[in-house]
């Protein structure tokens, strides 16, 4: 059976004055239904191109997206646009501040001509109280509404067109971590309601960790890192994952598993990636080989790809923390 | 390394009974209420929680770079030895930058855009210092290898926007050091960074806290940032101090039901592998203008009584400790698993 969603060698591209930045430089990936994919990098690595491309929002230069098989076009239309929605980091910026929240939730709906103005108006009826939107709020601005309350309408947006595939941006970064939590639970329990597919795009790793079943880490456009949530979690293997865990507050666990990373410098300019492995600039471990050859992504078992030169040195060796 | 409460520290800044008001035709309403805390020298405090707590205000309040409609009213506020309860502007420009000096969250907007690295950190060294412009450069380049940016000489010339989000943070603390202040306001000097340049900026401020025996008084909302770098947490909601102590004991052992919220509401751990939910709080933080009558937290909390609803509990030491603690049915210590 063909995978939920499938990325093939996505290139994304943007044209600045000064050169063309190469936002996303060959990705490939596969979701499976009801399955979340948790993608974490610095801000600049292209992880949030690569989910405008997926949604249809950026055109890529190169490279197909496919939906249970069948490939898409960005200017795609109908069921296709319907299969694949998004949630956006900040609601405030994404909701249009004229409208109701009732309004908000049943434009997708007219847009896309479902039903009639009364089936939509008790659509985004449920929709809403489903998110925890009471009938009695339903009338208000965004504006009159908190934080979490507009990232809740945000969600019911996403979910009116009953997507297959939904691409989390950041969705709980903006908000207070007593509202995070509420936030989450409400994504979790709608994915397992309608087997939704999650890509979750978040720079904090516990909560990445929290919701994925498979983490993948993407550095200046590639992904140096993919595998089982637990398995990246416990043994992180590239130089650059093992920096990211570090920062998290999990020195001594990293620690336990094979070379310390510390970064000393900033992630160097996109418009001139680094030749060979685009980490070596700022890779504590690189060494001649690592200027050279562009590392693959390589096969450590158990799904767990590495792009990285000199992986083995530790994979094999390293304790697993859980162990 | 646990401070030892019965020795008494070297306080550095104490606060006491400090309110903040918001001026208002239809009645004054106390954005922070009450707030009280000390900042030893060499000692970091941190002030946690969420947007609307009153952290950053608390700060600004210190500072006197409050907008006028906002008013500052305190029992007792001395820092270094000197009272500022309630300075002139003669006092607060005394000891503003040269005693205690803030880094701000966005350095971008807090440097002159204009100006190059070197015009700004002159502007305030001369500023505290009287100095010859040539000796005021060489302490210019002192203090950006002080704050390790590579290739400072370079760097003096650069404007701040050609510098990347955290060599603007390192210059911005490069500021802060001008004028050899003894305590740091640094409010949440790292939540607009990435999390690789995060780290090091923290080890960057442990460092020279170290180094320098800097009192600071460190505000954020994130628990590992306060774990990384307080020795002490104030844990604020919605105007108030509800909990303070030393960082392992209010983390390991939250007797705060809020504080205690905060800490389960963060993930630690899979909910693919393990299945388990998160703790929500729910509802929201009240607006300072329509708190409710007795505690703030009550209408959230799952252990509020009938005396919670009526009146506001008030911020006490716990005999016998280091813990202050706001709440009249806290947990118990056994209580927390």
């Amino acid at each position: 059976m063909s995978p939920r969603l499938q990325i093939d060698a996505m290139v994304v591209e943007h044209r600045t004055k000064r050169g063309v930045v190469h936002a996303v430089a060959g990705v490939s990936l596969e979701l499976e239904a009801g399955e979340t994919l948790g993608l974490v990098g610095e801000s600049g690595c292209g992880k949030s191109s690569l989910a405008r491309a997926i949604v249809g929002l950026n055109t890529p230069k190169s490279g197909a997206i496919r939906i249970d098989g069948r490939a898409t076009d960005p200017g795609r239309r109908g069921a296709q646009a319907r299969a694949i929605q998004m949630v956006f980091q900040d609601p405030y910026g994404s909701l249009n501040p004229r409208m109701s929240v009732r309004e908000l939730v049943e434009e997708p709906l007219s847009v896309h001509r479902l039903g009639n103005r009364a089936e939509r108006a008790a659509r985004a009826k449920a929709l809403l109280e489903r998110v925890g939107i009471s009938a009695a709020m339903q009338d208000r601005l965004p504006h009159q509404l908190s934080g979490g309350q507009r990232q809740r309408v945000g969600i019911a947006r996403a979910m009116a067109l009953e997507p297959k595939i939904v691409i989390c941006d950041e969705p709980v970064s903006a908000l207070d971590v007593s509202v995070q939590a509420q936030v989450l639970n409400l994504l979790l329990d709608l994915q397992k309601e309608q087997e939704l597919t999650f890509l979750f795009i978040s720079h904090d790793l516990e909560v990445v960790r929290y919701v994925s079943h498979r983490i993948a880490v993407m550095y200046l456009g590639v992904i140096v890192e993919i595998g089982p949530a637990e398995g990246v979690w416990s043994l992180p293997l590239h130089p650059y994952t093992r920096a990211l865990m570090q920062t998290a507050g999990d020195a001594e666990r990293v620690a336990a598993t094979g070379p310390m990373v510390t970064l000393a410098s900033e992630l160097p300019n996109p418009l001139h990636p680094p030749s060979g492995c685009r980490f070596r600039t700022r890779c504590p471990l690189a060494i001649e080989v690592c200027a050279r050859d562009v590392p693959a992504l390589e096969d450590f078992g158990d799904g767990h790809h590495v792009a990285c030169h000199r992986a083995r040195e530790w994979a094999g060796t390293a304790m697993p923390a859980h162990a | 390394m646990m401070p030892n409460a019965s020795v008494p520290r070297e306080s550095l800044l104490d606060v006491e009974g400090l309110s903040i008001l918001i001026k208002d035709k239809r009645g004054d309403v106390r954005a922070v209420e009450d707030v009280s805390f000390s900042v030893a020298a060499g000692e970091t405090l941190a002030l946690v929680g969420e947007s609307g707590a009153g952290k950053s205000l608390t700060a600004l309040a210190l500072m006197r770079l409050l907008p006028k409609t906002l008013a500052v009213e305190a029992k007792r506020i001395t820092l270094a030895g000197k009272d500022l309860t309630s300075p002139s502007e003669l006092d607060i420009r005394k000891v503003r930058g040269s005693i205690m000096a803030m880094i701000f969250q966005d350095p971008l907007s807090a440097l002159n855009p204009v100006l190059t690295v070197e015009r700004q950190l002159v502007e305030a060294i001369r500023l505290h210092e009287t100095i010859s412009r040539s000796d005021a450069r060489a302490r210019a380049l002192e203090l950006l290898d002080m704050v390790r940016i590579p290739a400072a000489a370079a760097r003096l010339g650069e404007y701040p926007h050609r510098l990347s989000g955290g060599m603007r943070q390192r210059v911005m603390i490069a500021m802060a050091l001008a004028g050899r202040p003894r305590l740091i306001l640094a409010d949440e000097p790292t939540t607009a960074l990435d999390v690789t340049i995060s780290g090091q900026i923290l080890e960057l401020l442990k460092e020279l806290q170290r180094d320098l025996g800097l009192g600071m008084l460190f505000i954020t909302h994130d628990l590992h940032v306060v774990r990384s770098v307080a020795h002490r947490v104030a844990v604020m909601y919605s105007g108030r101090v509800v909990e303070s102590g030393t960082v392992a004991d209010v983390f390991e052992r939250p007797r705060h039901p809020y504080t205690e919220g905060l800490i389960q509401a963060r993930p630690h751990g899979s909910f693919v592998t393990d299945g388990h939910r998160l703790r929500e709080i729910a509802g929201t933080v009240p607006v300072p203008s329509a708190r409710p009558p007795g505690c703030a937290f009550e209408p959230r909390c799952g252990r509020a009584e009938a005396d919670c609803r009526q009146i506001v509990p008030p911020l006490v030491l716990e005999p016998g400790t280091a813990r202050s603690l706001a709440c009249f049915h806290p947990l118990q210590q056994e209580q927390y698993a």
